[in-house]
């Protein structure tokens, strides 16, 4: 009953408790940035969750614990990203369809406010990289080499995907 | 992209406000299932295990930045998700409410989560945690809440993200004036009545946001004799929380053996020590420690017990057998374990 001794109950304890300050820290920040990318509210869950379930493998690996919350970030990233790309979602929006009648869990009721669902379709629209970019200039408030090093890209073309992206997305729901 | 220009500020408000109302299912558990290495009965929240909860509301222990910092460089893909999550009804939520309760260094905070249905509108959580902190029917008895009988909730805002923004909370009192300090309420009662408001609104939004205290709807110079006038930040956790606190299990939980004990605390030399009480015998007793000693850290170990009732009693122990006439700070949990 005692849990004085280090070893691998301890370390997963550390990962355990870890995973649990970390979620009530961000947990709901990140499942709205992941809605920002994927639109699904039932599909950004998993992604955050899943992203959660990685770090928690790979925290003994973390070099700097601190980064703990950067890791997450790019991890939900990178598989909001995988979701899209195995769903084709993106090729729906592209076609024009209403994402309501195809995705799951597009009918709760949190979805329905009209503004909401305005924005969300325009940033659905967007161009994958513009849309990453502008969810974490102004959702997450990052700056351009934090985006730049989450994303792998440069802090140019952080800044060109963002203007691209607001002029876009300023077209797009004056048009409606 | 350095000087932000009202296009700027336009765009941030209009992402925040697409997902203003996004508010996730209680994932921990989910996490966890598929982190643990054994099948084993989810511990976690035993309350609300049957129930599917919609919001993530544990209060922040440790708030690590979600700024700056380099990314260490995760694979895009790692484990990846088999199922879509499972549906759910999306009624019960589970609310963090703190409570004062009587410590030797005085009155201090300890939270509870309560399974609570939720109605509609993105401030249904906030508004359900003041409340109920507002009217102290805790689950510990234990825990009270010191604000005068009939003392109400009359409107909450939240107004801003994360830390930056501004949270006010509207109370009202037909029966007593909330100006002043009540004779039954000592000085240190009283401003924990004010940080217990002040935490519950930070824990249910997730947020350092400063807390703007309102009475008939207009700024008050004092709350309760305390000063209000300006928006209030939290008192240090080392002055305003109880030093020992049980997360899990809660006050009257039932657990299947063995089961796992979470908390945290400041203990001495990060000695968690705890007793099993049956009928006030103690039947078992043991020790874990603390991730730190001295600082408010978590804690967590697993207790082995027969079907029965018992009361957890976690302590900070005084090593010198009493002889430091230094009271022992505790909680204690009604447990039965099935």
């Amino acid at each position: 009953m005692t849990g004085g001794t280090r070893g691998r109950t301890a370390e997963r304890c550390d990962a355990d408790e870890a995973v649990e300050q970390l979620y009530a820290v961000h947990y709901r920040r990140l499942v709205r940035l992941a809605v920002l990318l994927v639109r699904d509210q039932a599909v950004a869950e998993e992604v955050v969750q899943d992203s959660f379930v990685a770090l928690h493998g790979h925290w003994h690996r973390l070099d700097d614990r601190d980064r703990a919350a950067a890791y997450l970030r790019q991890t939900v990233v990178n598989r909001a990203r995988s979701q899209l790309r195995r769903r084709g979602v993106e090729a729906r929006y592209a076609a024009g369809l209403r994402p309501d009648t195809l995705l799951p869990g597009a009918d709760e009721s949190a979805l329905v406010h009209e503004r909401r669902r305005q924005v969300l379709d325009a940033l659905a629209r967007l161009p994958r990289r513009q849309r990453e970019v502008l969810a974490l200039r102004y959702y997450l408030d990052l700056d351009e080499a934090t985006i730049a090093d989450t994303l792998g890209i440069s802090r140019g073309a952080v800044k060109s995907h963002a203007s691209r992206g607001a002029a876009t997305l300023r077209t797009l729901l004056e048009h409606r | 992209m350095s000087t932000p220009t009202p296009d700027d500020e336009r765009l941030r408000a209009l992402l925040d406000d697409a997902v203003a109302d996004v508010e996730p299912d209680y994932g921990l558990d989910r996490i966890r299932s598929r982190t643990r290495p054994a099948p084993r009965r989810s511990w976690w929240l035993p309350t609300l295990g049957a129930l599917t909860a919609t919001a993530a509301t544990i209060a922040a222990v440790v708030v690590l930045s979600d700024r700056g910092g380099q990314p260490g460089g995760p694979a895009a893909d790692g484990p990846t998700a088999s199922a879509s999550p499972e549906p759910s009804t999306r009624t019960r939520t589970a609310v963090p409410v703190y409570y004062v309760g009587t410590t030797p260094a005085g009155p201090r905070l300890f939270r509870e989560f309560h399974a609570t249905d939720l109605g509609d509108g993105s401030d249904a959580l906030l508004r359900s945690a003041v409340q109920q902190a507002l009217t102290g029917k805790a689950l510990d008895p234990d825990y009270r809440s010191d604000w005068p009988a009939g003392t109400t909730l009359e409107a909450v805002h939240f107004d801003g993200i994360g830390s930056d923004g501004l949270l006010t909370l509207d109370l009202a009192n037909a029966g007593t004036v909330l100006h002043d300090r009540p004779a039954s309420l000592s000085q240190a009662e009283a401003a924990m009545a004010l940080e217990q408001l002040i935490y519950t609104a930070q824990a249910a939004t997730q947020t350092r946001a400063a807390v703007q205290l309102l009475v008939d709807g207009k700024p008050t110079d004092t709350l309760l004799g305390q000063p209000a006038a300006e928006p209030l930040s939290q008192g240090a956790a080392m002055d305003v929380q109880s030093t020992v606190w049980v997360t899990a299990p809660q006050d009257g939980d039932t657990v299947s053996s063995p089961f796992t004990v979470t908390g945290r605390g400041a203990f001495f030399e990060a000695h968690v020590a705890w007793q099993l009480l049956r009928g006030g015998s103690v039947v078992q007793e043991g020790s874990a420690s603390a991730q730190e000693c001295c600082t408010l850290a978590p804690y967590k170990f697993q207790v082995t017990a027969d079907p029965g009732d018992y009361v957890l009693r976690v302590y900070d122990q005084d090593m010198s057998g009493g002889e430091s006439g230094r009271a022992e700070v505790e909680d204690t949990k009604r447990v039965t374990v099935r």
